[in-house]
């Protein structure tokens, strides 16, 4: 279905970005780097783009958060990426788990340690607790031996990335603090020496007492790092955010993340640069609906978005198919972000009109998103479309709906923002998107007074979209009308009028011009 | 700097049931760094008790961790000097300046 040109622009868009990450693309603001301060990708899906290209090279970050907050995965997950991805080596140091339950654990994700281990990549230096008993005569003593084993098992192997997972623990085991300490800003030279990058966790009490004795870490290190985690409705919300980053630049503000079944990964805001838009008004993006077309002045401008506004059967998914359906058909890749109803049940709706999307879904040309209402977060959506988009070099979105969006994130404003941010992606992609919005506006207009029911929430968003449909029932003579009217279409000379229309089997089909 | 020996002396499992036999024979390893004061402390004071208030029922090894890293990873040592007495059991650990043999002594809790 897609023409030769857009498989042509696809390949292009895979090969110069690694996999599973398309909207790394997007982020393109290198030119702050400090060039005496090269970085290293993270491993984290995301991270990147919030550290500006990845972690500093031969330096230390510390990852801080609470208990469960992520730092051990997203230690992990630094570690392995730089093996298997990078072929960079790399040293575990734990001071709380042992070995083997960090391999038990990290299996979970699929990541093989036994494997790393094996073939001389990975390797652990041990200092968890031994369990045994001890007795400290005095302070006197020199924990020397511990950097020894560190330096010695990093040169072993030509390691490139270490993990501290965490200091703290060596409280436990050692009751001399200022050893501790000392220790660890020693650890900190001796690892800048040998050109390793290294993460190292730290555990974050909520007590400021507490976090005056591990505070030392903080200072130590040249880039911090923290983890959060509130509970929402239904699952954990987790954030992250970068609290300094010597010398480096790097994005500030909270960053949701989540850990899936293969790792973490974060959901950055999407950077826009406006300059990048590329829209034409006249390059018009039709319904493929006669008559319909006619009245939003040929179609919708390419980088533009609508609101298409009604009351529950009024046919706005119907809309949004024949606006995907026409996409297919003129070649214009199509990314439907199933909100309302599972893009299965889409599917079928579309069947019955006799509309079959199983070849444009195979060959690329329409794509659905589907999305699981409960605990909804705005900024994983618009990554996850972001990615769509790029990936198949998508002309048209259609968000079917976007109230169903409002009812679950039960925040206005939230989604405000969440399409304040898809309408400057589209801008800058010259992506055409289509929503379908439920009105609660009740059945039967006043006479004369069409536009009566219009909610608030309409016309807040109006300031932000670019045109609005509108779709309404009546009550005359004894029959429920429907009704449409293009309220506002930028940039077209669009019809004023009022006209009939029905959602019929074949499509929407439009009539006459309503008068009363 | 003393006698160095390294063996399989830390093979834990072992240590408690190899020397069942003979209850009162003491396995003592001492972990030190090379060409520290503290060290050389540390390893008059053990040969001293092993050759006095041990006398014939001491086996001491010493390890220089700096010429054995691996043995250090394999055993677990964090600090120096360390003492650990491997029988009789249970193992235990003594970290801190082994200067003085009394304290040394009661920390094996050897009667």
């Amino acid at each position: 279905m897609s023409s030769k040109k857009t498989t042509g622009m696809k390949k292009t868009i895979k090969n110069s970005l690694p996999k599973e990450h398309y909207v790394a693309g997007l982020y393109h603001n290198t030119t702050g780097a400090n060039p005496c301060i090269p970085k290293t990708p993270s491993g984290i899906p995301g991270l990147d783009e919030v550290l500006q290209g990845g972690l500093a090279e031969n330096r230390l970050t510390l990852v801080s958060g609470c208990t469960g907050a992520g730092k051990t995965v997203l230690s992990n997950q630094f570690l392995y990426h730089g093996i298997v991805e990078m072929n960079q080596p790399g040293v575990f140091i734990t001071f709380e788990e042992r070995p083997q339950d960090i391999i038990d654990n990290v299996a979970g994700f699929g990541w093989n340690y036994g494997q790393l281990i094996k073939q001389h990549k990975l390797a652990f230096v041990d200092v968890s607790d031994p369990g045994q008993e001890q007795v400290e005569l005095n302070d006197s003593y020199d924990l020397s031996p511990l950097l020894l084993r560190i330096h010695h098992t990093i040169e072993k192997i030509g390691a490139k990335r270490v993990v501290i997972d965490s200091m703290a623990a060596l409280f436990i085991q050692v009751s001399n603090a200022r050893n501790v300490r000392n220790l660890f800003t020693r650890l900190c030279h001796d690892l800048k020496s040998l050109g390793v990058t290294t993460l190292a966790t730290a555990e974050r009490p909520e007590s400021m007492a507490a976090l005056a004795r591990n505070g030392v870490e903080e200072y130590v290190a040249d880039g911090v790092i923290e983890l959060s985690v509130t509970p929402g409705q239904q699952r954990i919300l987790r954030h992250l955010f970068v609290r300094k980053m010597r010398g480096v630049g790097y994005r500030s503000g909270k960053v949701e993340f989540d850990i899936h079944t293969h790792g973490m990964e974060l959901y950055p805001k999407i950077p826009i640069d406006r300059r990048l838009a590329k829209t034409s008004l006249n390059n018009l993006k039709s319904f493929g609906i006669e008559r319909f077309d006619e009245l939003v002045g040929g179609g919708i401008p390419e980088g533009h978005m609508v609101l298409i506004s009604g009351n529950t059967g009024t046919g706005k998914t119907t809309f949004g198919l024949q606006f995907a359906l026409e996409g297919v058909k003129v070649g214009e890749p199509v990314v439907y972000v199933a909100l309302e109803e599972p893009s299965g049940q889409i599917k079928k709706t579309a069947l019955g009109h006799g509309w079959n999307f199983k070849r444009a879904i195979q060959s690329g040309a329409l794509h659905f998103i589907d999305v699981p209402l409960i605990d909804i977060s705005t900024d994983q959506l618009l990554y996850t479309i972001a990615n769509s988009v790029i990936k198949s070099s998508c002309k048209r979105i259609v968000v079917d709906s976007i109230s169903s969006l409002e009812s679950a994130t039960m925040n206005g404003e939230q989604v405000r923002q969440f399409l304040i941010q898809l309408l400057e992606f589209c801008k800058a992609q010259g992506v055409t998107c289509l929503m379908t919005y439920l009105t609660s506006g009740v059945f039967g207009a006043v006479r004369g007074q069409l536009l009566g029911q219009m909610e608030t929430t309409d016309m807040r968003l109006s300031s932000v979209v670019d045109g609005i449909i509108l779709l309404r029932y009546v009550e005359r003579g004894q029959k429920v009308k429907r009704l449409l009217n293009v309220l506002k279409m930028r940039g077209r000379q669009h019809s004023k009028a009022i006209y009939l229309y029905e959602a019929r089997k074949e499509g929407i089909w439009v009539g006459e011009k309503y008068e009363e | 700097m003393g006698r160095r020996e390294i063996r399989g002396v830390n093979d834990k499992e072992n240590s408690g049931t190899h020397h069942d036999g003979d209850k009162s024979e003491v396995v003592l390893t001492l972990y030190v760094l090379s060409k520290t004061a503290q060290s050389s402390h540390a390893v008059a004071t053990i040969q001293g008790i092993c050759s006095n208030e041990l006398v014939g029922r001491c086996r001491l090894d010493i390890v220089d961790v700096s010429e054995n890293p691996e043995v250090a990873e394999r055993d677990a040592i964090i600090a120096t000097p360390t003492l650990i007495k491997l029988a009789p059991p249970p193992l235990r650990r003594i970290l801190g300046d082994l200067s003085s043999s009394e304290e040394v002594l009661v920390a094996l809790q050897l009667s």
